[in-house]
């Protein structure tokens, strides 16, 4: 009867978790350090904010490496990282020297358990090799770049799939790159009319995100993105009369001042509202003086919101965390 | 070349690094301070107070460059400090010998080219200064490379924020300081150059000096190293931003 079946359902929730379980729970987390509580899996879009130098790109890194690593052995996501670069800020050394560091790390260990040596150093080169077979890199200058990349690498992502790696991560380096350069152009209104605007560079941006996002399914896409301050804290800016950005910023504002008041200082959303929505984590770095020859870091989560504020360091292994 | 062996194991990626060399300064101490001297594809920064030595160690950087890389240089002066006197006589320290008697045969002849692969530009305004870059960018780009002829290597921008600061203020102050450190960067990245500018300090939070043109302009370089003279001799800190390590005085 249709009583009875609407009654019993389709599906039963161990049936649900068992489909949809592996690729949302059994994920080891990118940044352990930072991820007791916080677990990203690819239905997320992450905003790592916060000022210069205080190790975003960093993050960015370490989360790529950890996605680029086989799971067995370095617990890695087993993917493909797309990196769209737009500050120039990439250093290839730099992810070869993290990943060389994670495989010594291993391979150390297995010694250590005593497990077969001969192979090693041959393994550990394959390892290096397929890792880097799977971590592609674009470096875009400008808003009308990033957009046409990002619409290219639609066709990337499909044939990756198809052959059976397929693209894990989108980390996109300093989504506030070319904030002033699209501000500066003049703002047409009116939705059959495509501008360049922050506005209508920011809308095609996350189209596209969430048109590549779709083509990956069932594992989905997880977003990175770092975002420069560009305000220092006690700026006030009198003069954006124009494109009507200030109206849109003060309708969201309430969610985000809520955000940045609790983190105790006045961090200045300035991105549109398109992109504010679309975020579903933030994620708040800064680096604290040293006083010896390290240089502190703390990390806190906006969102979701978490009330304790983590310190750590940096060295080639990963983020060490000092607090506990 | 130190990281030639780590270049190859990534050359299965697609970035465009075929050979990162750096470019070994004279002094010792800032070698080692940058891990290895100047790098292509990156955006080197030297903030200091006014007369902390910052013309100087771009002089210093440019004479060592031209005579040990044999590479052309491109002087970039917006406010007037570059002087061929001194970078003569930095050239005849490079070579060798004081004294006229003490120099070896040839080393006139040594000193003149490498006078002659450094380029000047006198550069005091930003829509000039932006032209002359995109210049730059598209003459090296379709160049093609012979053994005999020298290729640029490094790029200096002397004092980058005079021609910044007068024009700084609302929006599309803000859209020239942004464009002009893209078309760096993209001359740093595409074209190879080591590029090295020069800022000026202004007061901070608790006195501190700290680097102008604010908080934009503060992410668009990968290294800054700050300058400060303590009367006798040159104290030289390297603060704030690399991004391979994080380096402390």
């Amino acid at each position: 009867m249709e009583v009875e079946e609407w009654v019993m359902g389709h599906e039963t929730a161990q049936n649900m978790l068992r489909r949809i379980g592996p690729r949302t729970t059994g994920l080891a987390p990118l940044v352990p350090a930072l991820q007791r509580i916080v677990n990203l899996h690819g239905r997320h879009v992450v905003e790592v904010a916060g000022a210069s130098g205080s190790a975003k790109s960093e993050f960015l890194l370490q989360a790529a490496v950890k996605c680029l690593l086989p799971k067995q052995g370095y617990d890695g996501w087993d993917g493909g990282v797309l990196w769209f670069d737009l500050d120039g800020h990439f250093d290839v050394l730099r992810l070869v020297r993290l990943l060389q560091a994670h495989i010594h790390q291993e391979a150390r260990r297995r010694y250590e358990e005593g497990n077969e040596e001969e192979d090693e150093m041959e393994d550990g080169e394959q390892v290096l090799e397929t890792c880097m077979e799977r971590f592609f890199y674009t470096r875009c200058y400008s808003s009308l770049e990033f957009i046409s990349a990002l619409k290219s690498s639609r066709n990337h992502l499909l044939r990756a799939q198809t052959c059976g790696k397929g693209f894990r991560i989108l980390v996109i380096d300093s989504i506030a790159a070319f904030y002033w350069l699209d501000r500066s152009a003049p703002f047409k209104g009116g939705a059959g009319n495509p501008s360049l605007s922050l506005q209508g560079a920011m809308q095609a941006v996350v189209r596209e995100l969430k048109e590549l996002r779709k083509l990956s399914q069932p594992t989905g896409l997880l977003v990175m993105a770092s975002k420069c301050n560009i305000y220092s804290s006690n700026f006030s800016d009198t003069n954006d009369w124009a494109s009507g950005l200030r109206k849109d910023n003060r309708q969201v504002d309430s969610a985000h001042e809520k955000d940045s008041r609790r983190s105790g200082l006045q961090q200045r959303e300035f991105m549109p509202a398109v992109w504010q929505e679309f975020i579903t984590h933030r994620l708040l770095l800064q680096s604290k003086v040293a006083d010896g020859t390290e240089t502190l870091f703390s990390a806190e989560w906006l969102r979701p919101a978490l009330l304790n504020v983590d310190e750590f360091t940096i060295n080639d292994t990963g983020f060490m965390l000092t607090n506990r | 070349m130190r990281f030639s062996n780590e270049c190859k194991n990534a050359s299965g990626n697609r970035g465009s690094w075929r050979t990162i060399s750096s470019h070994r300064l004279r002094e010792v101490h800032l070698d080692k301070l940058l891990e290895g001297g100047l790098r292509e594809g990156t955006v080197t920064e030297l903030v200091g107070g006014s007369s902390s030595g910052k013309t100087q160690v771009c002089m210093q950087v440019a004479a060592s460059v031209a005579y040990r890389c044999r590479a052309m240089v491109g002087f970039v002066d917006t406010c007037h400090s570059f002087s061929a006197t001194r970078l003569s006589h930095m050239l005849g320290g490079l070579v060798g010998g004081r004294d006229a008697v003490q120099r070896r045969v040839g080393a006139a002849d040594e000193i003149g080219d490498a006078m002659k692969s450094i380029m000047h530009y006198s550069i005091f305004d930003i829509f000039p200064m932006l032209s002359f870059l995109n210049q730059l960018h598209t003459t090296l780009s379709v160049q093609v490379q012979s053994m005999e002829e020298k290729v640029m290597r490094l790029l200096i921008v002397d004092c980058a924020s005079s021609v910044i600061s007068p024009i700084l203020g609302g929006i599309p102050g803000h859209a020239l300081m942004v464009s002009m450190g893209i078309i760096l960067k993209k001359l740093a990245l595409e074209n190879h150059l080591a590029v090295l500018i020069t800022n000026h300090t202004v007061g901070g939070e608790g006195g501190h000096p700290k680097p102008a043109l604010g908080e934009t302009w503060k992410a668009m370089p990968s290294v800054r190293l700050l300058l400060a003279r303590d009367f006798s001799s040159n104290l030289c800190h390297a603060t704030v931003m690399k991004h391979t390590s994080m380096v402390r005085h």
